[in-house]
């Protein structure tokens, strides 16, 4: 099977060289058929690498421990939904990952241009065919991205799946991420074959903006179910945590954002070709730098690899082909002049500009702030980037706010009566409830200076918030209005609606700003995050079953939440599923720990907060190397806040020395010991006493964020699935 | 109306990179092997350092939630103490590698918080052989 990998990789590469070289010389001689055989050549590169991929696929799900990559990412205990996932999860399998997906996109869009005789169309062949042949090229010469290693001898287990991606929302993460980096390629590929070619024509801009809305709608979908992930896999309470990784998938997604919002003005306006040109190139470039972050290990995080023999070819063909096309970009600057300039800084243009300022110096920062550990030995914390990021943010939210109201060419003066007026009131209206709502519902912080100014911060969110909200509500009762005056049959919902579906792009794009501003409001929920660790006191009950039992009497109290501890028990889970014999490769140490949660003197719920402790195999001998800890946090969720429990370090009760190693002893008491003399003798080894810590975070309009995050992909898709709008022209003609 | 426009973004640039630039000393760790810190510890005194090192065997004495130890990378050393404002991780144990969060007062980096980890696990991590 490794066999057949590697050369199917190879032809892969082999036939894009061919490919290269052919559409090359059928540009040169001007020659039909080379072009044709050229993009032939191409489109076969798909199946080969999806076939490429099946093999990979087939061998983790036999588990064919000859294998590398399946020996360190996989093992035969995992359930087959986990085997096949762990194609992603290793640094080689998601490289052709990658490659694949990009495979995919290449061979619709070529389907899509098969009968364009356009010029451009070959040097877009050229581009992808080379990024392409990039991978390929990584995945036969670099032995870091080769996925079909041989395993000499076989292994004798699998080293398993990182625990922290056995999670429901890592198994559709990665993928969707990955499409939205990967699917930037083609609008990028697309513009540089207008840019390469000089045919700068705007009929290709309305194919490019499709594209990377697509790419833009996978990449925010992504980033929040990384953020759900978080939230409910890590234990740390929060969401975000400004680690490289999610700044790496956040940096292109603010660039596409700029560009859907700037390619308008082009449209509209005939400005910033420039720059949109420079967008489309930096999204491109900074999304394989995304995938150079997360995969070369050059910056120590969470999810980082460690360093890779792949770093050094994968930044410089960065850097070589961003310099090559934005110097293409500065050769062609004068067919992309701005047919009018600014003239007004409050008009909708110049909101628009605004905007894309604040979003561009928004990824320059992230990317010092990602870089600076290399660049001058320093490293940020989250609360740098917030220093700068909540303010640029409100400012974001401000812009998104009125941009909507504004006019074309003229100054906020000018329509400041009939249409801002009624959303400013609104706004201040909004944020004066939230300053009761809270004062009321939420405990202040002391009144420290920063907590001072994150209170500011939150009232400015929620109202910025609620006059975005207000505009976006003015904005469809006007336009219903004004369709129903022209259509006087139609009834109040069904003209909305019209309205909608007929106008998309406008009053679709709305509905993501809706989404958007709840997701703001539930982030300025955090200025009245609170966060203590509580310490629970634990006896060792006597033996009952194989589950080792302490229990405890003690209660503590944060805000208006009373937590009684009552048990916590040391207990196995079977990694693939009740039914399967324990061993000590499949079998996961729990510590898990119940409370009980009173508001008042009414009982909420019992929540149960777990550690989990994977075990970790050796790949050589089999044996039981050592544990993977994780966190399984309990959330109490209500409307206006979460209450959020993750049990924490277990400690010997007078806290004398190291932190006893409970999970070992565990697995020493299940495994071994055969009489019930024995295993009484084993059990009563473990500590009469410990110390549990709990930490306890309640997150104030978290439930926002989410209900945000669910409009924001149901909005994102309505704009993407081809409802509503007149149909255009076929789109092989408008390429 | 461009020269306005540029105005108003280069103060806004101005304002947002004058926070980040302030806020920058209190948020940010200056990173240093223990070696490096053991070597000039006088011109790292009121900063905010996160050191790597290991936790040299024989060293750790712990005094409730606090401890002492003293964090080695090839033969220096720097002497420790952490203030047990957070917990110390499971995985901190003589022989542990170690990354240490604070700063250096009198010659003794005083330390709010640890990570670690146990030096098997770090070997075999998650990263393919090299």
């Amino acid at each position: 099977m490794n066999n057949l990998g590697t050369i199917l990789l190879a032809s892969s590469l082999a036939v894009l060289f061919f490919s290269i070289i052919q559409t090359t010389y059928g540009l040169l001689k001007g020659d039909r058929k080379g072009i044709e055989l050229g993009r032939l050549a191409l489109m076969t590169n798909p199946a080969i690498i999806c076939l490429t991929f099946l093999v990979l696929l087939t061998q983790l799900m036999r588990s064919d421990y000859s294998n590398y990559y399946v020996v360190m990412h996989s093992s035969e205990h995992l359930p087959l939904f986990y085997k096949m996932t762990s194609i992603w999860s290793g640094s080689s399998g998601s490289l052709l990952f990658w490659n694949l997906i990009l495979n995919v996109f290449t061979f619709i869009v070529l389907w899509q241009t098969r009968k364009s005789i356009q010029d451009r169309i070959p040097i877009m062949n050229i581009i992808l065919a080379v990024l392409s042949g990039f991978f390929s090229f990584l995945a036969v010469f670099y032995s870091d991205a080769q996925p079909f290693r041989e395993f000499q001898p076989q292994a004798v287990a699998g080293r398993g799946l990182n625990p922290l991606l056995q999670h429901w929302a890592m198994i559709i993460h990665p993928p969707i991420l990955y499409i939205g980096y990967v699917s930037i390629s083609i609008p990028f590929a697309i513009a540089m074959s207008a840019l390469v070619s000089g045919q700068l024509s705007e009929d290709w801009m309305k194919f490019i903006r499709k594209w990377t809305l697509f790419s833009w709608f996978f990449l925010g979908t992504g980033i929040l179910l990384g953020s759900k992930w978080a939230y409910e896999e890590l234990g740390w309470g929060g969401y975000w945590a400004w680690d490289p990784v999610e700044n790496a998938s956040l940096m292109p997604w603010l660039l596409t954002s700029a560009f859907v919002h700037s390619v308008v003005i082009q449209e509209r306006r005939g400005m910033l070709k420039f720059w949109n040109m420079i967008l489309v190139i930096l999204a491109f470039h900074f999304s394989l730098l995304g995938t150079w972050i997360t995969r070369s290990g050059v910056l120590e995080g969470p999810h980082s690899f460690s360093k890779s023999t792949i770093g050094t070819p994968f930044i410089s063909y960065i850097i070589l082909s961003f310099l090559f096309f934005t110097g293409f970009v500065i050769y062609r600057r004068k067919s992309l002049n701005p047919e009018r300039n600014l003239e007004a800084i409050t008009s909708k243009e110049g909101s628009f500009l605004l905007n894309n300022f604040l979003l561009v110096l928004s990824t320059a920062a992230i990317l010092l702030g990602v870089f600076s550990p290399l660049l001058y030995g320093k490293e940020f914390k989250a609360p740098w980037f917030n220093s700068w990021g909540v303010p640029a943010g409100i400012f974001l939210l401000l812009l998104m706010g009125s941009a909507p109201l504004l006019a074309w060419k003229k100054g906020a003066g000018s329509v400041f009566f009939t249409t801002l007026l009624k959303p400013f009131f609104a706004g201040v209206f909004g944020a004066g409830a939230y300053i009761l709502f809270y004062s009321h519902a939420f405990i202040k912080p002391s009144a420290g200076y920063g907590d001072v100014l994150s209170e500011i911060y939150s009232v400015l969110t929620v109202g910025i918030g609620i006059f975005t909200l207000a505009g976006i509500f003015q904005e469809y009762y006007r336009g219903t209005k004004a369709r129903k005056e022209q259509n006087p049959e139609e009834s109040f919902p069904v003209a909305a609606y019209n309205l909608l579906i007929k106008n998309k792009r406008r009053y679709g794009g709305y509905l993501v700003h809706f989404s958007l501003v709840l997701i703001f409001i539930g982030y300025a929920g955090n200025a009245f995050k609170q966060n203590t660790s509580i310490k629970f006191y634990y006896e060792l009950s006597p033996p009952t079953s194989e589950e080792v039992v302490y229990s405890s009497i003690d209660k503590g109290i944060l805000g208006g939440y009373q937590i009684e501890a009552t048990t916590l028990k040391i207990k196995p889970v079977l990694i693939s599923g009740i039914g399967t014999t324990p061993n000590i490769q499949n079998v996961i140490v729990s510590q898990e720990g119940t409370f009980t949660i009173y508001r008042g003197n009414t009982k909420e719920a019992d929540l149960v907060t777990e550690r989990r402790f994977y075990p970790q195999i050796s790949h050589l001998t089999g044996d039981f190397e050592t544990h993977i800890p994780t966190s399984e946090p309990a959330i109490l969720s209500f409307a206006k806040e979460d209450f959020y429990i993750q049990l924490g370090a277990i400690e010997k009760a007078d806290m004398s020395s190291e932190n006893p190693d409970l999970p070992l002893m565990f697995m020493n008491y299940y495994f071994t010991g055969n009489s019930q003399a024995e295993k009484l003798s084993l059990y009563l080894q473990f500590p009469k006493e410990i110390v549990a810590n709990l930490e306890i975070w309640i997150n104030p309009l978290v439930k926002l964020i989410w209900i945000g995050s669910g409009l924001y992909f149901l909005t994102g898709l309505f704009l993407l699935l081809p409802v509503g709008e007149k149909k255009t022209k076929k789109v092989e003609v408008v390429i | 109306m461009n020269t306005k426009f540029i105005a108003l973004l280069i103060i806004i640039g101005l304002s947002l990179g004058g926070i980040a630039y302030f806020s920058s000393k209190e948020t940010s760790f200056l990173l240093l092997d223990a070696s490096e810190l053991a070597a000039s510890s006088s011109q790292y005194t009121d900063q905010n350092l996160r050191v790597r090192g290991f936790v040299q065997v024989g060293s750790l004495v712990r005094e409730g939630k606090k401890a002492r130890f003293t964090l080695e990378l090839n033969e220096k050393a720097i002497p420790v103490f952490f203030t047990g404002d957070t917990l110390l991780p499971d995985a901190f144990k003589e022989g542990a590698r170690a990354r240490v969060d604070g700063k250096l007062e009198n010659g003794v980096l005083v330390a709010s918080h640890v990570e670690a980890k146990c030096a098997s696990k770090y070997e075999a991590g998650y990263a393919e052989e090299k």
